[in-house]
């Protein structure tokens, strides 16, 4: 039997204009704690509970760049302690992509980010290197090039212009996201995890080992030309432990004040998608 | 009369499945939506399509899109990539 065509859904605010303020940004603070303002999320759940009645509908979120979400996605997202996946995690990263590229006053201008695809990627690429050999001149991923200069994803930055990279990391056996970033002036990179007692830093270390030696490689394929002499080896990895942590940390403050952050940043994620645009 | 396709009617495109590296090749009309490429592949190497991502030169693909539409040449490789989740 055919399956039936799915629809494209509208959001409460499609169509709707917001005030251009990225010009002029004086008074304004990036506050990520912001409260979200009452009628939003009453509009929210209303479109979500309505769009959960009906079958076969997708919303494409962030316009033609975007891409067409399930119902699924916003479950995921809106779930207490529930997983993201990695289509949950870019649409999270192209919103601060833009969001910095709209306010570089209020969120810094010297990093850029990447999403969930550098990691696929490098794994193909890795694959290869072992096809070839292990041979350094090979041609490496052209996405991946132009990731480093800064021409996949829309709002990027090219990496000669950044001193850092921030990268989602999915650690696949543990089942868990952490944040990687590299560090384009002293050539590290930096493990930012949320649940330190999953893996333990050895083994986290060694899983790293093939992107730590694919970075140098690769910045020199694309031509990279920094403030700094490039570590031309295998970049070293160092595993931040001072982060706040989900669960199971010893300050249990800490650990509440995250727990209540992270559900406020995925229902804003949610609003912001639907909406569109980013939130300061 | 021939009732073949003829071949600029057509485009041979490779889909390679990131988890084994393995290529598939499909000859599909430069027309056709690619979301019935998708659908094939899926069910050639039967994955669940919800769980895959198609990317092109690093671009996510849509499913309405054409080869025609996005400039798909001969030989031009596909990515079908395994979505990932985590905590």
């Amino acid at each position: 039997m055919k399956r039936p065509k799915s629809v494209l859904r509208e959001t409460p605010w499609q169509g709707q204009e917001f005030p251009n303020i990225e010009d002029d940004t004086v008074g304004f603070t990036f506050d990520p704690l912001r409260p979200i303002p009452h009628d939003s999320l009453l509009k929210m759940a209303k479109f979500l509970w309505e769009w959960g009645q009906e079958k076969d509908s997708h919303v494409r979120l962030c316009g033609e760049e975007g891409v067409d979400t399930s119902h699924d996605f916003f479950v995921r997202l809106l779930s207490k302690n529930g997983w993201l996946d990695d289509t949950n995690i870019d649409m999270g990263l192209y919103l601060v992509r833009e969001r910095q590229k709209r306010y570089p006053n209020l969120v810094g201008s010297d990093w850029t980010i990447v999403d969930t695809l550098f990691q696929k990627y490098a794994a193909i690429d890795l694959k290869h290197m072992r096809l070839y050999g292990g041979k350094d001149d090979r041609p490496h991923s052209r996405a991946l090039v132009k990731m480093v200069n800064g021409e996949l994803h829309k709002w990027s930055k090219p990496w000669m212009s950044v001193k850092k990279v921030f990268l989602p990391y999915n650690c696949v056996r543990q089942k868990h996201w952490v944040t990687l970033a590299l560090d384009l002036t002293t050539c590290e990179i930096f493990v930012y995890d949320s649940k330190l007692d999953l893996c333990r830093t050895q083994t986290l270390i060694k899983a790293l080992q093939p992107v730590a030696k694919l970075i140098p490689m690769l910045l020199k394929e694309a031509g990279y030309v920094g403030g700094c002499p490039l570590r031309t080896t295998e970049w070293p990895v160092n595993r931040v432990t001072d982060v706040p942590q989900q669960v199971g940390g010893s300050n249990v403050k800490l650990v509440q004040l995250c727990a209540d952050a992270i559900h406020l940043f995925r229902l804003k994620l949610a609003i912001d998608l639907l909406q569109g645009c980013c939130s300061i | 009369m021939s009732r073949g396709r003829s071949d600029e009617d057509t485009v041979k495109l490779k889909v390679r499945y990131n988890e084994d590296g393995v290529q598939t090749l499909f000859r599909v009309k430069r027309n056709i939506k690619l979301q019935k490429l998708m659908e094939a592949f899926c069910k050639k190497r039967s994955l669940d399509p919800r769980s895959m991502q198609f990317t092109f030169d690093g671009v996510g693909l849509k499913k309405n899109k054409t080869p025609e539409e996005l400039g798909m040449v001969d030989g031009d490789e596909i990515d079908a990539l395994v979505h990932v989740g985590g905590a």
